[in-house]
């Protein structure tokens, strides 16, 4: 058994651009997963009964099917009622869509772990609904669910692979390539691997360091 | 015209009667003690002032804006400090954070300006050298006195104070008791809900005693608590004094 571990050199450039991808993947559908998680949650939350169901019914059909499913339906069904999106538009939407389901369960923990006291004493020192949402309940849960929040940043991360089956050519569609391509299965795709890891330690030292910006020690409650 | 009045107040939670026609009223500079069995409406009494818990029927008003409306309601808020059992500090805010967050936000104090209230308020309750600390890093005295602080900075006319000590160690209820006294001299307003006895008889200028959602006796801490004619106040203090 021969491994060539030199020629993978030559793919340095074509991996590297897969990973550069895989992390702007990630950053877009986590975005529209907080913005859909935020919302959601609202949902999730209201007063308004219908509106309250049909929120359930999101996160209930995006948690238990298979993300691969849904983005197969965005970009292969949707094109016969006429909508179209490239391949990372439509994996960058089905993720974010997906992932935002997970979020907004966690956020609605995250409302939940808020002492009802802050919210009565906002109340009476006069802070409007809106100023008692932004300075109080959402520092507070966001807090709460920030270690949540961290691991579904890394699980979107990961999950960005499932990309690959509809041709998004990020770290795994590239390493699928060259691996195609070349024959160098066991050497590129272990190297693949070792490209994830250093992605997700990475991104988890810096989502640690952001913690303990963002929350001194002494204000967790 | 009396600071604080409330008329025909009304309030149930379901099928049991918390407040049941409650007509009474505050006047400016004077510290009322309200006392009376747990579960005869004495917290409930404070948290409809300020509208945490909506009334079914009656009127309060606080300095003549009456809380029926939205509008007025939030007027009344800041005029009314309201100090919790449990301190019920920003968990997330130190503790000048706290004392200035809703300067900022209600009365668009400026940051030099509320600071400078807040490290005041702060210097009054004895506490100017905790201004860096977070609330998890006080004891529990010191977060009601920073509580207490707090509801000062929004310059109210009334302050309602709910069991402020109950949830306090024997050792620091006097601490807390200290600064009320201090603030029950310097003429605040005061609505007291309290088991204190003796901060009733020494500082408060009136005593009302409830009982089953109504005030069953309004007078002088002598005509409440030293010689009490009803019976079932007699028995209530007398439970106090049994153990």
């Amino acid at each position: 058994m021969f491994l060539d571990w030199g020629s993978i050199t030559t793919f340095y450039g074509q991996l590297l651009k897969g990973a550069g991808l895989t992390l702007v993947i990630t950053g877009l559908a986590f975005a529209i997963a907080i913005a859909v998680g935020l919302l959601v949650c609202a949902g999730r939350i209201s007063r308004v009964a219908p509106v309250r169901w049909a929120s359930t019914v999101y996160v209930e059909v995006m948690r238990n099917t298979p993300v691969l499913l849904q983005i197969f339906i965005i970009f292969y069904g949707l094109p016969s009622l006429g909508l179209r999106f490239s391949a990372v538009t439509a994996g960058v939407l089905g993720l974010g869509l997906n992932v935002g389901a997970y979020l907004a369960e966690i956020f609605r923990a995250g409302v939940i772990a808020v002492p009802k006291g802050h919210r009565e004493a906002a109340t009476a020192l006069a802070l409007s609904k809106v100023q008692t949402l932004i300075w109080v309940v959402i520092p507070v849960s966001l807090r709460a669910v920030f270690p949540a929040l961290s691991n579904m940043f890394l699980a979107t991360l990961l999950g960005s692979s499932l990309l690959s089956v509809i041709a998004v050519p990020e770290l795994t569609g590239e390493t699928n390539e060259i691996s195609s391509r070349t024959f160098l299965t066991i050497e590129v795709y272990s190297f693949s691997t070792l490209i994830y890891l250093a992605l997700t330690l990475s991104c988890s030292i810096g989502l640690a360091l952001l913690a303990r910006w963002l929350f001194p020690r002494a204000s967790r409650s | 015209m009396p600071l604080l009045t409330m008329n025909n107040v009304h309030k149930r939670f379901g099928a049991l009667t918390v407040l049941n026609g409650i007509n009474m009223s505050v006047e400016a500079g004077q510290v009322a003690a309200v006392i009376g069995p747990s579960g005869s409406g004495k917290s409930t009494l404070l948290r409809v002032i300020n509208g945490l818990e909506p009334i079914e029927k009656g009127t309060i008003e606080v300095d003549g804006v009456s809380t029926a409306s939205l509008q007025g309601l939030r007027e009344v808020r800041k005029q009314v400090g309201m100090v919790f059992q449990q301190f019920n500090l920003f968990s997330h805010l130190t503790v000048g954070g706290n004392v200035m967050l809703a300067q900022r936000l209600v009365l668009r104090r400026d940051k030099s300006e509320a600071e400078k209230r807040a490290r005041e308020l702060l210097a009054r309750v004895g506490l100017e050298e905790k201004w860096g600390s977070y609330p998890s890093q006080l004891s529990g005295g010191q977060q009601q006195r920073v509580a207490i602080a707090r509801a000062l900075a929004m310059d109210p006319r009334i302050m309602l104070f709910d069991e402020a000590t109950s949830a306090l160690d024997p050792e620091l209820v006097g601490e807390v008791l200290g600064v009320m006294r201090s603030l029950a001299e310097s003429g605040m307003t005061m609505l007291v809900v309290t088991h204190e006895m003796n901060f009733a008889r020494e500082v408060a200028d009136r005593v009302l005693f409830m009982d089953k959602g109504s005030v069953l006796a309004d007078g002088t801490p002598e005509d409440i608590l030293v010689r009490p004619t009803d019976p079932r106040i007699q028995q209530f203090m007398r439970r106090l004094t049994e153990h």
